[in-house]
C-alpha cells in the first residue's frame, strides 16, 4: 500500500535520509526505530508532505504522492498523529475532533457526528472531557485526542510520530492496547518511536535507523529475539534497558 | 469643560466602534497569516471613496452605492492577497518582504484614488432610517447610531463564524497551527486569502458607515491603520473583545486629546500611546487569542 | 578571488563620473543628482540596517527631518556655524535613536515596522504643527549655506560635490563596516538573532549601534538637505520619502553594497523624467518596488551578481 523507494532529504547542507526504501502493505502495523537526529521524523514528514524531498519517490495504493502537497494527503488516506501531541488547545475536545473529518464536511453532520461518538467510546475519558479545551487535558489525553483527531479522517494509514513522548509508560501500554485494536480491524499504522522494546513487541514488522539510513529491518520478533543486543548497540537512545 | 465630557465619551465611542472593526480585520490577517496588514486602514478608505464615487458619480442609489462599494472593495483585498501576497508565501519570503510589500499596496490604492478622483473629501448621504437617540444631554446622531449598530452586528457576526461555522473554525485552526490545519485538510493558502478577503470586508463596513460622519478622502488610510492596530495592540491581537475595548480605549483618547490639546495633535498623541504601548507591553494588555507559534513551514 | 582589480575599477568608475557628471549635465540634472547623493547616504545606513541586521524601519524619514530642523534652527536661530550645527544635529539625532532604539528594538519585525512608523508621523505632526520652535508649515526658510572654516559651498555645484564626496566615503566605508567584526555580527544577528546570541553576539548592543548608525546617517543627509535647499519644511520628510527610500533599496537591492547607490541613481533618473507627471511620482516609485519584491527580489544589484556568479565561476562549496 504504502511504498518508499530511494528516499532522499536534505536540509541546506544536512542530509536527513539518505537512499530509504521502506514499504506498508495494507492492515500492517510497521515500526521505525532509531535514536534522536536518526531520521525517522524526516520520514514521516516526507509522508506528510511537511518536508521537501530531494530524489525517491513515495508511493501510496499506486498513486505517486512525492510531491503533493499537505492538505491533500489526509484525502488519499494519509493521517497523521503528529510529534508531540499538537493539539489545538484553543479549541475543545469535541471541536478537535470535528475538525478532523474536515477533509469529510461534504458528508452529512450526522455521520460525523456518530463518528465523534465512536472515538468516545474509544477513549472513553475524552467523553468527560468533551467540552473542555484541548489544552486543559493531560499529556496522555492529548494523545488519545490526537490519535483521534487523525482517526476521524477515516484513515487508511496512521502514522505516529513519537506516541510514547512524555507520558508515562502504563498510559503508553493503554494507548498502545487501543492501537493494536484498532490495527486489528483493518488499520495500517506506521509508528516511528524511541522506545524500541515496545515498538519490536507491538509491531510485526521494523526498521531500525541510523544516521538517515535503514541498518536493519525485518520481522520484528526475529529482531528482538536475536538483533536487540545489536538494536540496542546501533543507537544510544535506549535509556532504560542499559545495564 | 467637564460636561463637555459626556460628548466627547460618545463622540469616542463611536470613532472607537471604527477603529475596533479594523483591529478585528488586523488581527485577522496577523493570526491566520503572521503578517501585519499595513493596507488594512486603505480598505475603509475604499470602502467610503468607491461608494461615494458610485453614489456622487455613477448614480447609483445608495443602498446600491453601499453594496458595490463594499463588493469592490473586497475584490481589491482579494486581488492584493492573490497577486501579491500569494507570489511572496509561496516562494517562502522573508518577514520584511511582506511589509515592505504591503506598504507599497498602502501606497498605490491611494495614489490611484487620488489620481481618479482627486484630493478633496467625499461623502454621501447620512443612511436615515433609524431616529437620533437623546442620551442625557447628548444626542446621538442617526448615523453614530448606524456606526454602533453595525459594529455590534459584526461582532455577532463574526463570533458566530468563528465558533459555529466549520469553516470559521478551520480559519482558527489555521491561526492555532498551519502544518496541522494542512494536516486536517485544510488548504491554508485558501485561509490566507480568507483572511484578507474578510478584513477587506470589514474595513469597507467601517468606511462605508463612517464616511456620512467625517466624509473620506484619498489619504485616510495611514491613520486608520495605525489607529485599528493600536486598538490591537490593547486588545491584543484576534482577541475580538479585546479590540472592542481596544477601539475604545483609542477613540476616547482621541476624543479627550483633541479637546484639550490640540485638533492637530489629536494623531500624534495616539501614536505615541501606542508607542509606549508596544515598548512596554510587546504582546498587549490583553492576552492575543492565539500564542503566536514562531515555527514556519 | 578574481574580483578584486574588477572591484577597484568599479570604484574608480563611480568617483570619476560622479566627478565628470556636472560637465555633461545642466544645472538642473545636477541638482537632481544632488538629491539623489543625498537619498544614497541614508539609504547606506537604512540598508545596514534592513538588508544586513534585518530590522524594519519605516521611521527614518523622522531622522532625516531631526538633522535638517536641528541644523536649521541651530544656525538660523542661534548663528551657529553650519558644522558646528551639524555636528550637534548628528549626535542629537543619534541620541534620540539610542533612547527610543533600545526599548523598540526588541520588538518582532512587523510590530517594529508599525512602531517606527508611528514614531515617524509623529515627528512630522509635531514639525509641521510647533510653529514656534520649528516655523509650523511654514518651516525655517534662510538657512545659511554649508561652509568649512570659511569655505562657503555657496553654488549647488559646490554641494553636489560635497554630497557625493559624503556619499562616496560611506560607501567605502560600508565595505569596511560589513567585512568587520561588527559586519559579521550584524549579519548574524539579520539571519537569526537567538542563534546569534548563542553565538556569542552581543544582539541587544548590536541593535541598537546599527539603529544608531543608521539613524546618523539619515541626520547627516538632512543636514546637507536644509543647506542645499537654505530651507528646512517638515513636509519634505513626510511618508513619500519613506516610500521613496524604500524603492531605492528595494529595486537597487536590499544587502548588497551596491545596491543603494545604483538605487538612488536609477530613482533620481526615473523621477527626473517624470516632467508632467510628477503627480505620478508616488504611484510609480510604488509600483516599482512592488514589482520589484514581487520580480526582481536581489534587486538590480543582486540580480547581476548572482548572474556573474552562476556564469562559470566554480562552485565555492
Amino acid at each position: 500500500m504504502l511504498e518508499v523507494r530511494d528516499l532522499k532529504i536534505s536540509y541546506g547542507q544536512i542530509e536527513a535520509l539518505k537512499n530509504v526504501s521502506i514499504r506498508v502493505d495494507r492492515g500492517e502495523f510497521v515500526g521505525v526505530i532509531g535514536a534522536n537526529g536518526a531520521g525517522k521524523t524526516s520520514l514521516l514528514m516526507a509522508l506528510s508532505g511537511a518536508a521537501r524531498v530531494g530524489s525517491g519517490s513515495v508511493a501510496f495504493d499506486g498513486e505517486d504522492v512525492t510531491h503533493l502537497p499537505q492538505h491533500l494527503r489526509v484525502g488519499r488516506g494519509i493521517a497523521i498523529v503528529p510529534e508531540g501531541r499538537q493539539v489545538l488547545g484553543p479549541l475543545s475536545v469535541m471541536e478537535n475532533l470535528e475538525l478532523g473529518a474536515y477533509q469529510r464536511r461534504a458528508e452529512s453532520r450526522a455521520v460525523i457526528a456518530r463518528d465523534q461518538e465512536m472515538i468516545l467510546d474509544l477513549f472513553p475519558i475524552l467523553r468527560q472531557r468533551a467540552r473542555q479545551l484541548a489544552a486543559t487535558l493531560s499529556g496522555g489525553e492529548q494523545q488519545m485526542l490526537a490519535i483521534g483527531r487523525a482517526l476521524m479522517s477515516r484513515p487508511r494509514l496512521l502514522l505516529l510520530d513519537e506516541p510514547s513522548f512524555g507520558l508515562a509508560p502504563m498510559v503508553f501500554a493503554e494507548i498502545l492496547a487501543t492501537l493494536r485494536r484498532l490495527h486489528a480491524e483493518g488499520l495500517a499504522c506506521l509508528m516511528v518511536e524511541q522506545d524500541a522494546h515496545v515498538t519490536l513487541e507491538t509491531t510485526s514488522r521494523s526498521y531500525v535507523f541510523r544516521t538517515g539510513q535503514i541498518i536493519m529491518e525485518g520481522s520484528s520478533s526475529e529482531l528482538r529475539q536475536g538483533g536487540l543486543v545489536l538494536v540496542e548497540e546501533s543507537y544510544l537512545g535506549s535509556g532504560e534497558k542499559s545495564p | 469643560m467637564i460636561d463637555l465630557l459626556p460628548v466627547l465619551l460618545i463622540n469616542g465611542v463611536v470613532f472607537g466602534a471604527i477603529y475596533a472593526i479594523n483591529a478585528i480585520g488586523i488581527g485577522l490577517v496577523y493570526n491566520t497569516t503572521g503578517i501585519i496588514n499595513f493596507a488594512q486602514g486603505e480598505f475603509v478608505m475604499l470602502g467610503g471613496m468607491l461608494t461615494a464615487f458610485l453614489y456622487g458619480h455613477a448614480g447609483l442609489s445608495l443602498p446600491f452605492a453601499i453594496v458595490g462599494g463594499v463588493a469592490l472593495t473586497v475584490v481589491i483585498g482579494l486581488l492584493t492577497e492573490r497577486l501579491f501576497i500569494r507570489p511572496l508565501w509561496r516562494r517562502g519570503a522573508k518577514d520584511w518582504t511582506y511589509v515592505f510589500m504591503l506598504f507599497a499596496v498602502a501606497t498605490v490604492l491611494p495614489n490611484l484614488v487620488m489620481l481618479g478622483v482627486g484630493r478633496d473629501p467625499l461623502t454621501f448621504p447620512a443612511f436615515g432610517v433609524l431616529p437620533p437617540v437623546q442620551l442625557g444631554s447628548v444626542t446621538l446622531s442617526s448615523q453614530a447610531l448606524w456606526v454602533l449598530l453595525v459594529t455590534v452586528l459584526v461582532f455577532i457576526a463574526l463570533q458566530s463564524f468563528f465558533d459555529r461555522t466549520l469553516l470559521g473554525k478551520a480559519m482558527k485552526a489555521t491561526a492555532i497551527n498551519r502544518r496541522v490545519a494542512a494536516w486536517l485538510g485544510v488548504a491554508v493558502e485558501q485561509m490566507v486569502a480568507m483572511s484578507f478577503g474578510l478584513a477587506a470586508l470589514l474595513g469597507a463596513i467601517g468606511g462605508v458607515v463612517f464616511t456620512p460622519l467625517i466624509s473620506t478622502q484619498f489619504d485616510a488610510g495611514v491613520s486608520m491603520t495605525l489607529n485599528g492596530f493600536a486598538a490591537a495592540i490593547i486588545g491584543g491581537m484576534g482577541n475580538m473583545r479585546g479590540a472592542i475595548v481596544g477601539g475604545l480605549v483609542i477613540g476616547i483618547l482621541q476624543s479627550i486629546s483633541t479637546a484639550f490639546i490640540s485638533s492637530v495633535y489629536g494623531d500624534a498623541v495616539t501614536y505615541a500611546v501606542l508607542f509606549a504601548l508596544l515598548v512596554i507591553w510587546p504582546h498587549g494588555l490583553f492576552r492575543p487569542l492565539i500564542e503566536l507559534k514562531n515555527e514556519e513551514i | 578571488m578574481s574580483w578584486r582589480p574588477t572591484h577597484v575599477q568599479s570604484v574608480l568608475a563611480l568617483i570619476a563620473i560622479a566627478v565628470a557628471f556636472p560637465f555633461f549635465g545642466s544645472s538642473s540634472t545636477v541638482t537632481v543628482m544632488a538629491l539623489g547623493g543625498l537619498y544614497a547616504i541614508v539609504a547606506i545606513g537604512l540598508n545596514l540596517l534592513v538588508g544586513y541586521a534585518g530590522k524594519i524601519s519605516f521611521g527614518h524619514n523622522a531622522f532625516m527631518a531631526l538633522g535638517a530642523y536641528t541644523s536649521g534652527i541651530l544656525t538660523v536661530t542661534y548663528g551657529w556655524s553650519p558644522l558646528a550645527a551639524m555636528l550637534a544635529a548628528i549626535l542629537g539625532t543619534g541620541f534620540v535613536a539610542f533612547l527610543i532604539g533600545a526599548p523598540i528594538l526588541r520588538v518582532r519585525g512587523h510590530y517594529l515596522a508599525m512602531i517606527t512608523l508611528a514614531f515617524a508621523q509623529i515627528i512630522i505632526i509635531v514639525s509641521t504643527r510647533w510653529t514656534e520652535v520649528t516655523g509650523g508649515l511654514t518651516g525655517i526658510p534662510g538657512v545659511p549655506d554649508f561652509s568649512i572654516l570659511g569655505f562657503a559651498f555657496d553654488t549647488k555645484l559646490k554641494m553636489y560635490y560635497l554630497i557625493w564626496f559624503v556619499a562616496i566615503v560611506l560607501f567605502l566605508l560600508s565595505f569596511r563596516i560589513v567585512d568587520s567584526r561588527f559586519g559579521r555580527a550584524l549579519r548574524a544577528l539579520g539571519a537569526h538573532e537567538a542563534a546569534a546570541g548563542s553565538l556569542g553576539v552581543d544582539v541587544v548592543r548590536c541593535r541598537i549601534q546599527i539603529f544608531v548608525l543608521s539613524a546618523v546617517y539619515a541626520a547627516l543627509a538632512g543636514c546637507l538637505y536644509a543647506h542645499f535647499l537654505n530651507y528646512v519644511n517638515g513636509t519634505f520628510f513626510d511618508l513619500s520619502v519613506m516610500i521613496q527610500l524604500m524603492a531605492i533599496l528595494v529595486v537597487g537591492g536590499i544587502g548588497t553594497l551596491w545596491g543603494p547607490l545604483v538605487g538612488a541613481v536609477l530613482l533620481v533618473w526615473v523621477s527626473q523624467n517624470l516632467g508632467s507627471y510628477a503627480e505620478y511620482s508616488q504611484l510609480i516609485f510604488g509600483v516599482l518596488y512592488g514589482g520589484a519584491l514581487l520580480f526582481l527580489p536581489k534587486g538590480v544589484v543582486g540580480e547581476i551578481a548572482a548572474r556573474f556568479k552562476g556564469a562559470g565561476k566554480a562552485g565555492a562549496g
